[in-house]
């Protein structure tokens, strides 16, 4: 057994307890999959097509539901590196690796035991301990020092002070939070502490990351597809504000005449559908609008003309 | 004669967002958007500086995922579809415009806009934005470097390094398909360095990568000239860090360039701001309102959305070209001090993340224009490079290991691994065991066993993706992303248990091939 050392972590630095994995239900129809019998070819001209119609499909249909698994019966514990000052873990100790420890230390001894993760800096082989209460699965540990090599037992604390280990973790090595104090004779500044400031080491871990994340939820907001969960609101966009009211008008101009005749409204030439109906959308500013309409005959020898005027005054 | 060195890292990034399954998927605009507002106006820069003789040299890292969503053709012919519905809606847009001379103006700007997106995508570069940006690196302006795989977050993988190899060597191969060379660099998805990576990245051929400022700074032993010199691992690789005076000057919300009161309003779009029966046929098929990408409104100030100024694209147009005079003014300075203080060429390295240009900085590609004419044509103390040219020119470079560090938020792992995602370790993990258990159970695997297994390589891949992690930090609720580890964890399960079992349910393994059809060459044994 290595020397120990005590350093149960703080109150303040006492990350969290997670005491379960997370885990969102979404509720949804069970997804239709439409499986084509050929693939599309590639040079498929479908600009005409307002919606893509898709190849020739087949209704395929996911028939068992799934869930992540609660564990995989494995006896393991996993270590990773958050930053300099903080490690996660999570783990997993079987049934069988429990009976295994029963059978050496008697099954009521395992069962007064407390669920301990022993933290060692391997350099030294010091450790702390921290207690897992409440069946949790993965704890943030913040150990003492960066650039140091750290792995992490799961195991029992038995009431008289023994521990049994029932997993090792991976290595894991925490990286440096400031310069290195190793200096290659070969490569040598006057100024270090200059060169750090010129490089821009004071703003480390500034930067990108706020427009990416602007950009990014700007993404997740606007863009969510309505058939996984409910859609954020539009409104959401814009923030919490206070109560508002926006208002604004359009005018909508109609009307019919021969399909075959020219008709020009405030003598711009318009498109007919094939009926002879039109239909015009404008967004209607402050002020007066003339509106001349004007059909003439494909043998121009008739026109007619309506002259509609509009005002708009916003008070 | 030059001072110093400038090298642009523009990061194109988009996860795999393809859903065949469903005739209009919102995540799939993701795409799209990014292709009219981004990748052909950078192109259109491209072209232009060709056009004109004006020299450049951009680096580009195109994702893998990206890179297979360019030569996807559901996603090409849909993009083309998605243009032609903006295409009408502009032309609706000029008519009910009309009466109000600074909107319709702007419609005519955004009809024109679609109106050439659609002739550079269709018929100048046949849909197929691979070999679009492919020529301007066999012309010798652009380098385009590789990442990881799918993007995922590599020091959270450390705990399996076949995992971490597998991202590699897959993005590598890809990359010599597509572009028909071997990578010479590389993005490491995020930043993220792990000691000992490069190792991997010599394996692939690949010379040099890209790091956060830290990354260099609290490397060991000390860097003696900072980020404004590259440094080699042991590996004999080449990392590059981050300048963060002149990233700053773009990224920052608040005093970067994109701020600007001038430039775009992202949030008014007529998505949004329209009557609804009117915007109903270019929203979303279920009614929902989304960003159409037309939008009318500059920034104008600190002041509500309903408040904002119509946008004057000349005036914004004439801020961007201060902007870029500013950025070289900064850089001619920052160089000509660098050169004193060094006492030799210092090369800045500043990336960013491309879809910032154009997408979420409107005038961001114009920006870029302005910026490479005036290095091109009004000074001589700052010279554009690549870091490959940077190191054919300097091969002499100090050695030095990085500090494991990524660009995120703080600059280590947090972004990814924190109480809104940490539990997906748990499953990715297991999941990149299993496939190399399968590989190495497997050696010689033919036939449908083979096709299963190489499935089972694309499912976890997909689950990998680093957006999925930073999705769930910064949202409440992301189903999607949600949706997406799921999936794919599911579909590996299950072809891992039928595998197992040696009963590998054939149509829903050919379902899997049509979905997730990401990296069709893609070999299994990459991970025994």
């Amino acid at each position: 057994m290595p020397p120990r050392k005590k350093a149960v972590p703080t109150a303040k630095d006492k990350p969290a307890r997670k005491t379960t994995t997370r885990r969102r239900v979404i509720r949804k129809k069970k997804p239709v999959i439409e499986l084509p019998l050929k693939p599309a070819p590639a040079d498929q001209q479908v600009e005409e097509s307002k919606y893509y119609a898709g190849p020739v499909i087949q209704k395929f249909t996911e028939n068992k539901p799934w869930e992540f698994p609660g564990g995989y019966d494995d006896n393991k514990i996993v270590l990773l590196v958050r930053d300099p000052y903080w490690l996660y873990a999570y783990w997993e100790v079987n049934g069988r690796r429990r009976g295994e420890i029963a059978r050496e230390i008697g099954q009521e001894q395992l069962d007064r035991s407390r669920e301990v993760l022993r933290v060692y800096e391997t350099a030294g082989w010091h450790s702390f301990d921290v207690i897992i209460d409440g069946g949790a699965r993965s704890w943030y540990l913040k150990v003492p020092e960066p650039n140091r090599t750290y792995c992490v037992d799961i195991g029992f604390l038995t009431p008289d002070g023994r521990f049994i280990a029932a997993a090792r973790s991976n290595y894991v090595t925490t990286p440096l939070d400031r310069m290195s104090d190793v200096i290659d004779e070969q490569w040598l500044t006057p100024d270090w502490e200059r060169m750090y400031a010129l490089s821009g080491g004071f703003g480390i871990g500034r930067g990108s990351e706020e427009i990416r994340e602007l950009m990014r939820r700007r993404l997740e907001q606007e863009s969510s597809s309505g058939w996984v969960s409910s859609l954020s609101s539009p409104a959401r966009v814009m923030g919490e504000r206070p109560f508002w009211l926006m208002a604004n008008c359009e005018l909508i101009v109609y009307g019919a005449t021969e399909p075959s005749a020219t008709v020009t409204v405030q003598g711009h030439k318009i498109d007919l559908r094939p009926d002879g109906t039109f239909s015009l959308r404008f967004s209607l500013p402050d002020g007066k609008q003339v509106i001349p309409i004007e059909a003439i005959r494909d043998d121009g020898a008739e026109r007619r003309k309506i002259i509609p005027q509009v005002e708009r005054k916003t008070d | 004669m030059e001072k110093g060195y400038l090298a642009l890292v523009l990061h194109a990034h988009l996860p795999f967002v393809r859903h065949p399954e469903h005739e209009d998927f919102l995540e799939e605009d993701w795409f799209y958007e990014a292709i009219t507002e981004t990748y052909l106006p950078l192109l259109k820069v491209f072209e232009g500086l060709l056009n004109d003789g004006v020299d450049f040299r951009l680096t580009m890292s195109i994702t893998p995922t990206l890179a297979s969503m360019f030569v996807d053709p559901l996603l090409q012919d849909r993009y083309v579809q998605h243009l032609d519905k903006l295409i009408e809606l502009t032309e609706k847009e000029l008519e009910r415009t009309r009466w109000q001379a600074e909107f319709h103006e702007l419609a005519r700007m955004y009809h024109r806009l679609f109106q050439e997106a659609r002739e550079l995508f269709v018929n100048r570069y046949g849909r197929n934005l691979v070999t679009a940006f492919k020529k301007f690196q066999d012309l010798g302006k652009l380098e385009i470097i590789t990442c990881g795989a799918t993007h995922g977050f590599l020091p959270l993988m450390e705990v399996n390094p076949k995992a971490v190899r597998a991202q590699i060597m897959i993005a590598a191969a890809q990359y010599e398909k597509l572009f028909g060379r071997k990578a010479r660099g590389i993005w490491l998805p995020e930043c993220g360095y792990q000691p000992g990576h490069d190792e991997f990245l010599k394996e692939a051929g690949i010379r040099f990568f890209l790091v956060d400022t830290h990354g260099i700074l609290h490397g060991t032993p000390r860097p003696k000239y900072g980020v404004f010199a590259p440094v080699y691992c042991k590996s004999g690789v080449a990392a590059f860090g981050r300048d963060m005076e002149s990233s700053k000057a773009v990224w920052s919300a608040a005093e970067g360039y994109p701020g600007d009161y001038q430039y775009r309003e992202f949030y008014r779009d007529i998505g949004f701001d329209l009557d609804y029966d009117y915007i109903r046929p270019y929203i979303h098929v279920d009614g929902t309102r989304i960003n159409t990408g037309i939008k009318y409104f500059r920034i104008t100030g600190n002041v509500e959305l309903a408040f904002k100024q119509p946008y004057h694209e000349r005036a914004a147009l004439e801020r961007a070209a201060d902007h870029a005079g500013n950025f070289l003014f900064n850089r001619e300075k920052q160089v000509e001090h660098l050169y004193d203080w060094l006492g030799k060429k210092p090369i800045i390295v500043s990336p960013y993340d491309a879809e910032l240009y154009g997408h979420w900085w409107y005038e961001g590609p114009a920006w870029l224009n302005f910026l490479l004419r005036k290095i091109h044509f009004d000074q001589t103390t700052v010279q554009l490079i690549t870091p490959s040219e940077y190191l054919d020119r300097y091969p002499r470079n100090q050695i030095v290991t990085p500090s494991q560090s990524s660009w995120g938020y703080k600059g280590y792992a947090e972004v990814w691994l924190n109480g809104s995602n940490d539990w997906l370790y748990r499953y990715l993990h297991k999941a990149a065991d299993r496939m190399v258990e399968l590989a190495q159970s497997y050696p010689h695997a033919t036939g449908d066993l083979r096709r299963a297994l190489n499935q089972s390589v694309r499912e976890l891949l997909l689950a990998q993706s680093s957006d999925w992690a930073f999705i769930f930090k910064t949202g409440t609720c992301p189903p999607y992303a949600y949706k997406r580890t799921k999936d794919h964890i599911e579909r590996f399960s299950k072809l891992y248990d039928g595998i197992r079992a040696n009963a590998i349910d054939l149509p829903y393994l050919g379902q899997l091939e049509w979905l997730d059809n990401i990296f069709p060459e893609v070999d299994y044994m990459v991970y025994a």
